[in-house]
């Protein structure tokens, strides 16, 4: 929860250093600063398990808001309320030192994030694991890329299970694979009712993140809202920006039919006047088969002298993200010139090779390549139209790309070539230390270490490479599961896709796993695969426990020879 | 502070790692550098220049006056400098993360104590080497820097939040602390001032620190309780006043960075 009430944040601007020297000796009686307010009179209030997105432009207070929340800076007026556990991701690598490994500046960082020291050194596992960082977590962070000092600093901030969550500009650096998975993180955080506020450039980031967002103009929230709406707005108001002297009016939206609500905003030298959405024989359609024909025929009518203007049209989703837009000064055409009174009839003809959803078309008139420059006429989300699957194939996304399908079958015989090759010095021996890593092939947690030795947590399913010198497997087992009694635990050893041997071994406890190889793969480098009936968490387990990784068996060595 | 104690420790140990991290031999330059200035001052003044203090035969003895006098003189002028750039050298943090920002100051005074010790302990070893008894009067020496320290901490809050507003200071300091160095009897000794100066010097509130010292190395002597009662009232003054000013600037020194 986040409750913001008539919050202010004003500067003192000193234009020399020696106004500020004239004040104090004055005692205060001589003002020589001017004011500036960042934040004027906000309010805001986001309940547990939303998460806001805060857009505006440079200086439009957002920085300065979370910084207030932070704790950072004191606002001047106002006042705010948040839930206790609040964690800031207010810039990369914020708190960082470059010549300290990464391991080092989680635990630096985490004390300084409100975390006891054993809290951290219980969770670290946790947070490497999630940076992904590989064997650069124990290199110095100067060595670190952008994008992974934002995986060390998300993946700490992850972990500390927050109540309130402020991010700044920062999702955007990761990897799409990174982003992702923080969008999932993020969610989860939203599911458990944290609350999320959000602020950013990237529009399509608010959008997939934030249920809500409010947009800051010069200090002020001018509109709090459902993200499409607002993001409406946004785009309204940076093209009235560069409109300059000329008057600009942003109108507020209409209800439209298919539940969009349009905004309309321009100086209105032309003005859209009407737009259809045509099939093939030229009739106006709200139904379309994706991979049909279609034509967006669009009229502007002009109210004043203009050359060369721009037509634009813009189809986005159902979550208002832009699927195709395109304009014809992109097509190269001029137009030439219109006088007032004049009408422009024009059309976009494509085939709609795009998948089932709803979509809208925004369709805009301006001049030059983007409609910032000087724009007469924009109109959001003009019309609505519904994509249906046609009836050649099924596909899901937002793309109808039309793939050729080959396919070959063989006999599933193990190619030791192939496979060979990759592990070409695969050992009979599998100690759980750091040599043994590459012939881990999956299914297998960070290697941990107790007094007798290196050991690794499988998940439910695991897999590695062995040259086995013999046919007597045997896998050194040091725990099982510690739940569930006297139930035994059931699985099975396989070979690509072939069980050579099943197994059930009791709870807890070392214990050796013993199943015979074939024949065939002796001296053979070969895959081999464990896999559980079940898996367990420790943290449904253990009381107190924050370990949420799905367990196997802790396995400490495999041996055939 | 006393509530932040774990995150002053982890200003600390980052300050004291950060100094040297990256480098080859890493903490192992704390020893070198103390240890380098002893001996080149040794040689300098005891073998080639042989110079030495007037009533004493002791060949080291200039040398050991000097060192006597400088290492906490380095230490105090350590504090106060880096001190004063600490908010601007800090900015990213401050701007970006949420604690009590004297302990910035804090670990300062802390880091180069500990730096301090360091070297300091290598002085009394090499005392020891070169025959010298370590004597009860030494026992004196902990008040001294702990007061010192407490001094150097306050002047460095005040000098802090002003050049976070006024950067000229940081300038200012530059030059003040050499001014003010040669006003303090470290390299010359206080009998070469004329008398009627003397009553000036003792206004130099780091005179009082630095002839305590003296007293304490060179004569074997605790330093007298009017020695001792200035330094801790010095100390007092200067934390009070520092904390008063810098209690006053806190809240707008993040607006200013």
């Amino acid at each position: 929860m986040i409750d913001i009430t008539n919050l202010s944040k004003r500067y003192k601007v000193y234009l020399r250093p020696a106004d500020r020297i004239k004040e104090w000796l004055s005692g205060g009686r001589k003002i020589c600063h001017r004011e500036f307010w960042a934040l004027r009179n906000i309010n805001l209030s986001i309940p547990p398990g939303v998460a806001l997105g805060v857009i505006g432009q440079n200086g439009a207070g957002k920085s300065t808001l979370l910084r207030i929340l932070t704790g950072v800076t004191k606002p001047t007026e106002g006042s705010f309320k948040m839930g206790d556990r609040v964690v800031s991701l207010l810039e990369l690598g914020t708190g960082f030192h470059g010549e300290f490994t990464g391991r080092q500046n989680i635990l630096m960082n985490g004390r300084l994030l409100g975390l006891s020291r054993e809290e951290i050194v219980e969770r670290l596992d946790e947070i490497v694991a999630f940076a992904e960082l590989g064997e650069f977590i124990d290199l110095p962070m100067r060595t670190y890329s952008a994008g992974m000092q934002l995986r060390l600093g998300f993946a700490l901030a992850a972990s500390i299970d927050p109540q309130v969550l402020l991010i700044d500009e920062i999702l955007s650096v990761g990897d799409a694979y990174f982003q992702q998975k923080c969008a999932k993180r993020m969610k989860a955080f939203k599911e458990r009712g944290v609350t999320a506020l959000i602020a950013s450039h990237d529009l399509v980031a608010v959008k997939s993140l934030c249920d809500a967002v409010a947009l800051f103009h010069e200090g002020r929230v001018i509109e709090v809202g459902k993200p499409d709406d607002v993001l409406d707005l946004y785009n309204a108001l940076i093209a009235k920006q560069s409109s300059g002297s000329k008057p600009h009016m942003i109108t507020r939206g209409v209800e439209q039919e298919g539940g969009g609500a349009g905004r309309r905003s321009g100086n209105f030298g032309a003005i859209i006047s009407r737009v259809e959405l045509l099939d093939e024989r030229g009739e106006s359609r709200g139904i379309l088969v994706a991979g049909q024909k279609v034509t967006v025929a669009i009229r502007a009518m002009f109210f004043e002298a203009i050359e060369d203007p721009t037509v634009g049209m813009l189809i986005r989703d159902r979550l208002g993200l832009d699927v195709f837009g395109t304009n014809t000064f992109h097509f190269g055409h001029r137009l030439g010139a219109f006088v007032s009174g004049e009408v422009l009839e024009i059309e976009f003809t494509m085939v709609l090779d795009v998948g089932p959803g709803d979509y809208t078309i925004t369709v805009a008139i301006h001049t030059l390549d983007v409609h910032v420059h000087e724009c007469f006429d924009w109109v959001d989300r003009v019309l609505s139209f519904k994509v249906i699957p046609s009836g050649d194939f099924q596909f899901v996304g937002v793309a109808k790309l039309y793939p050729v399908v080959r396919w070959s079958k063989r006999p599933g015989e193990l190619e030791e070539s192939s496979f060979g090759e990759m592990f070409e010095d695969a050992p009979a021996r599998l100690s759980m230390d750091e040599r043994s890593e590459k012939f881990l092939l999956q299914g297998w947690y960070e290697g941990e270490r107790n007094e007798a030795g290196a050991f690794r947590w499988s998940r439910q399913n695991c897999a590695f490479a062995l040259r086995p010198k013999t046919n007597d497997l045997r896998v050194e087992v040091v725990m099982t599961r510690l739940d569930a009694g006297d139930r035994p635990l059931d699985g099975a050893v396989q070979i690509l896709e072939k069980v050579i041997g099943r197994f059930s071994l009791k709870n807890s406890g070392p214990q050796v796993l013993s199943v015979r190889i074939p024949d065939a793969y002796v001296n053979q480098i070969i895959p081999i695969g464990i896999s559980l009936d079940s898996f367990w968490r420790p943290c449904d387990t253990i009381p107190g426990s924050r370990d949420t990784r799905e367990l196997g068996l802790a396995i400490r060595e495999i041996l055939a020879e | 502070m006393v509530g932040h104690r774990d995150l002053l420790l982890n200003f600390l140990v980052r300050d004291l790692k950060s100094r040297y991290a990256g480098s080859l031999m890493g903490i192992v330059w704390n020893v070198i550098h103390p240890l380098a200035m002893i001996i080149i001052y040794t040689m300098v003044f005891s073998r080639v220049m042989g110079a030495k203090l007037p009533g004493m035969s002791d060949v080291y003895g200039y040398s050991i006056y000097l060192c006597a006098g400088l290492l906490p003189w380095n230490a105090f002028v350590e504090v106060i400098s880096r001190s004063t750039t600490v908010f601007l050298d800090q900015a990213w943090l401050l701007k970006k993360m949420s604690f009590p920002k004297k302990l910035l100051g804090g670990s300062i005074a802390f880091s180069s104590f500990v730096n301090f010790l360091i070297g300091f302990s290598i002085f009394l070893v090499f005392l020891v080497l070169t025959g010298h008894r370590l004597r009860v009067a030494y026992l004196a020496l902990p008040v001294l820097l702990i007061l010192q320290f407490t001094f150097a901490f306050g002047l460095g809050l005040i000098l802090s939040a002003l050049n976070v507003f006024l950067r000229d200071i940081s300038q200012l300091v530059g030059i003040g602390l050499q001014v003010w160095f040669w006003l303090t009897p470290v390299v010359y000794l206080e009998s070469i001032l004329p008398e009627g100066a003397r009553g000036f010097f003792q206004l130099n509130p780091m005179y009082h620190f630095i002839r305590g010292y003296h007293s304490v190395i060179l004569d074997g002597a605790f330093p007298s309780w009017s020695t001792l009662g200035i330094a801790a009232m010095l100390s007092l003054i200067s934390l009070t006043i520092g904390s008063a000013i810098f209690f006053r600037l806190k809240d707008e020194i993040v607006d200013e960075v």
